[in-house]
């Protein structure tokens, strides 16, 4: 037993290896505060190495869920903390979101066809979404990275409810499009 | 969102960016834990969705994060799961991690496919133990050939020595004396002697082999004394040759006699068991 315990710490030390970037440039693409970002990517790795039942695989790719789980948890904090936080002069619009660029700077350790593959799903998503009109492309932005509803959204964007829901639904059509059935 | 009704795609979608008002949101919940055909249709959603994080500008992980993920995790010896990636860079690189990340996935529920990577990793362990077997064999067939290759140079010794002899023995410069048992007279060997080498040879077959700490000697029967020429012993199939130069002074014999002594005896103690008797040519 004590061998199969040690094989799971080494899976575990791998999976954040190869993960932690990606997580953590999540939580901080929603927080927009490293430490905030830390913590709420702490807290998903600790929640896989606690609970790896909650990954269900018919439910997608490891990735996808990890993502998922990322992006969900660093937008329950925004919303526990109703939110309070700051994020004045950060645009959600991924393609308008100069403040960072895309910076490479990850290692993505260990082998470099995970990381080539990596870096074309990332081309592949954003030129998706520079794509998409720049009104579905917000709407989008800012349900996903910022944790807004549509009455939340409509009310910031001074536009009606329907507006945004369309909006919503035309965007992640022609997403879904683009990305075609790439997971 | 009520009972009965189903969600459809569009709505999946709005559900999975997660656009949806709370309480629209935890009813979508609810009915996707208990209806599969729905189940479906947001996973897809959600598939889609989950790509958007990959649109986020990629920021390294603080490192400090991995120790605090470890520790956090409950793991008791973050520092030993810190150096384990190392490890499997140096030792198997992508397949490690494949393998790892396989086996983690294993914790979650994708047994299967850890059971088909194990698999293929034992086929492979399999593989190189067929590659070390095969050379332990190489290893032995080497040790083998090295015995074959000692057995043919000690014939090829014995034969160059058994040409010696023959010659020694057609020589007309030798005298060949019949080695015989005091007993039954049979003949047992030869000794030749080659006036013009001053050696001797000595030649015996169906010798038994003798205990341990014994071992035979010939002597030699010249100006009234018995002078050792040696001991020998039988090889396993009872022959014995051997050569030895003659001591300067003896330059005829009168006879010779074989007996079993005690290794390191300094005096001749056993009684003969052979003798050799010239053969009249
Ligand atoms: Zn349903």
């Amino acid at each position: 037993m004590a061998a199969v315990a040690v094989g799971d710490q080494f899976a575990f030390g791998i999976v954040y290896d190869r993960y932690a970037d990606l997580v953590y440039s999540t939580t901080y693409r929603v927080l927009g505060d490293a430490g905030l970002a830390e913590d709420a990517a702490q807290d998903v790795f600790i929640r896989i190495w606690q609970r790896p039942e909650s990954f269900v695989p018919s439910r997608g790719r490891f990735l996808s869920w990890l993502l998922s789980v990322s992006r969900n948890r660093a937008v329950d904090e925004i919303r526990s903390r109703g939110r309070r936080l700051k994020r004045e002069g950060r645009s959600l619009d991924p393609v308008e979101d100069h403040d960072s660029g895309y910076r490479d700077e990850s290692s993505q350790g260990i082998d470099p066809l995970w990381a080539a593959e990596l870096k074309e799903s990332q081309v592949a998503v954003r030129k998706a979404l520079e794509d998409l009109p720049r009104e579905q492309r917000r709407v989008l932005a800012m349900s996903y990275f910022g944790g807004y509803t549509q009455q939340e959204i409509a009310l910031q964007l001074h536009e009606p409810l329907g507006t945004v829901k369309t909006r919503v639904r035309l965007g992640m059509q022609k997403l879904r499009q683009a990305l075609g059935d790439r997971t | 969102m009520t009972t009965g009704l189903h969600i459809d795609p569009e709505q999946a979608d709005e559900y999975a960016i997660g656009s949806l008002e709370p309480e629209l949101e935890h009813a979508i919940r609810l009915h996707v834990a208990n209806c599969r055909d729905c189940a479906e249709v947001v996973a897809d959603a959600e598939m889609v969705v989950a790509r958007l994080a990959l649109s986020a500008p990629l920021r390294r992980a603080p490192l400090k994060m991995r120790d605090e993920v470890m520790v956090g995790a409950g793991l008791r010896k973050p520092r030993i799961v810190a150096r384990l990636p190392a490890i499997a860079q140096a030792a198997a690189g992508i397949a490690a991690v494949f393998i790892a990340v396989a086996a983690l996935a294993g914790m979650f529920a994708m047994r299967s496919q850890v059971r088909d990577l194990q698999g293929e990793n034992l086929a492979l362990r399999d593989r190189v133990d067929d590659i070390d077997s095969a050379e332990v064999q190489i290893f032995a067939i080497g040790q083998r050939l090295e015995e074959a290759e000692e057995i043919v140079a000690e014939q090829r010794s014995e034969m160059a020595l058994d040409s010696e002899l023959l010659g020694a023995m057609l020589s007309t410069n030798s005298q060949v004396a019949n080695v015989v048992t005091m007993q039954g007279k049979s003949s047992i060997g030869s000794l030749v002697w080659e006036a013009d080498q001053s050696r001797i040879w000595f030649y015996a077959q169906r010798l038994r082999p003798l205990p341990q700490g014994q071992t035979y000697e010939l002597w030699l029967h010249g100006n009234g004394n018995y002078v050792s020429l040696g001991t020998f012993n039988a090889d396993d199939s009872g022959k014995a040759t051997y050569r030895r130069f003659v001591a300067e002074g003896l330059d005829r014999y009168d006879g010779a006699v074989v007996t079993i002594e005690t290794v390191g005896a300094e005096q001749r103690e056993g009684d003969s068991i052979f003798y050799a008797y010239l053969i009249d040519r």
